[in-house]
């Protein structure tokens, strides 16, 4: 059941994977991924 | 200072997790996909075998390129408000060195709590403000090390750390021999750092947690929202300040009253103070609304609560 103590838990829970979500949209796991295997020394 | 503090044997399970934590980190054949993610954990993933990206390094580039790293603010946000640091304290490599060093029988020293604000300045301004204000901006997405090179490496990967400098540093000097020969005064101020910085966790515990981690710094953010707390049972619990005297950070504080906190943001949920605690179920570590792990009676004496009794 729903109480006052879990809804700012569950909003700020949503709003990361909102984040998150529009990150990859946005192409910043791509980024990410290029940036860390750009630093490889091999 | 000396340290007045209690040193407890490690917790089988978090140095198992730790261990596991080190070996998966770094297994090469994660790296293609899985350094696409950002994992709260200090390991740099310079070094090739680095399975995972670290979060500082990315959120450094995208300062350079001056864009909102959504992706990872959701990440580390997700796994912050899930576990708050737990991460720090059972996954962290550079904080399994740092609790092996600190089992050297040596003389140990408290660090003053103020050294604990050090760390966001350095996320503030070698992390965010420094990259954000020499970065290129608008670049092309595709050119990292033409942006790098533009900003001058002035940013805590370039300066600082020194889980990059053992893991990646380190290693990639002593395979070749162009890297060591176009060394600079930061490749040397680096080394020297690293030195230091190993030789103070021997002295004083977690101390580069503490005082220097940008990435312990931003998920201290997390900590008070966190779903996986602490729980003080005060009818139960005696004040004998034991789970104070073994916390590797100096972050465990017994409430006076109901909903008073009961760790400060230093917390990295190791569990010591629960492991303990000589009182059953007087502490106890929850998730959610579930108990994890509460302390039990132990079934003799232990040294370390008498001692803690006869102070």
């Amino acid at each position: 059941m729903l109480t006052r103590r879990w809804l700012i838990p569950i909003l700020l829970g949503a709003l990361l994977v909102g984040c998150l979500l529009y990150g990859v949209y946005m192409g910043d796991a791509l980024y990410v991924l290029k940036n860390a295997r750009a630093y490889c020394y091999t | 200072m000396r340290a007045e503090r209690a040193q407890v044997a490690p917790h089988r399970a978090r140095l198992s997790a730790q261990l596991i934590g080190l070996v998966a980190l770094n297994s090469y054949f994660w790296s293609p996909a899985g350094k696409a993610v950002c994992l709260p954990v200090l390991n740099c993933h310079a070094c090739t075998v680095s399975a995972t990206a670290c979060p500082i390094g990315s959120i450094t580039a995208f300062a350079l390129m001056r864009r909102v790293p959504f992706y990872i603010i959701g990440m580390l946000g997700i796994v912050g408000l899930s576990v708050g640091r737990a991460f720090c304290g059972w996954l962290c490599p550079f904080g399994l060195l740092q609790d092996a060093l600190y089992r050297l029988r040596t003389r140990k020293l408290r660090l003053p709590r103020a050294v604990n604000w050090l760390k966001y300045a350095l996320l503030s301004a070698l992390v965010i403000a420094l990259p954000t204000a020499v970065g290129a901006g608008g670049a092309d997405r595709t050119s990292i090390r033409v942006v790098d090179e533009s900003a001058g490496g002035l940013d805590f990967c370039a300066l600082v750390c020194p889980a990059g400098t053992l893991s990646a540093g380190l290693p990639g000097l002593i395979a070749r021999e162009d890297l060591r020969s176009g060394m600079t005064w930061k490749s040397w101020m680096k080394l020297a750092l690293l030195a230091v910085v190993l030789g103070t966790v021997v002295l004083a515990r977690r101390a580069f947690c503490r005082a220097l981690c940008p990435l312990g710094a931003t998920m201290a953010l997390t900590s008070r929202v966190s779903l996986f707390q602490l729980q003080t049972d005060p009818a139960k619990c005696t004040r004998c300040h034991l789970c104070v005297a073994v916390c590797p950070t100096e972050a465990r504080q017994i409430p006076n009253t109901q909903g008073q906190l009961e760790a400060t943001a230093e917390c990295t949920m190791c569990l010591d103070c629960v492991r303990q605690c000589p009182e059953a179920g007087a502490l106890s570590a929850r998730l959610a609304a579930r108990t994890i792990m509460s302390s039990r009676a132990p079934a003799q004496p232990r040294p370390l609560a008498e001692e803690a009794a006869a102070r």
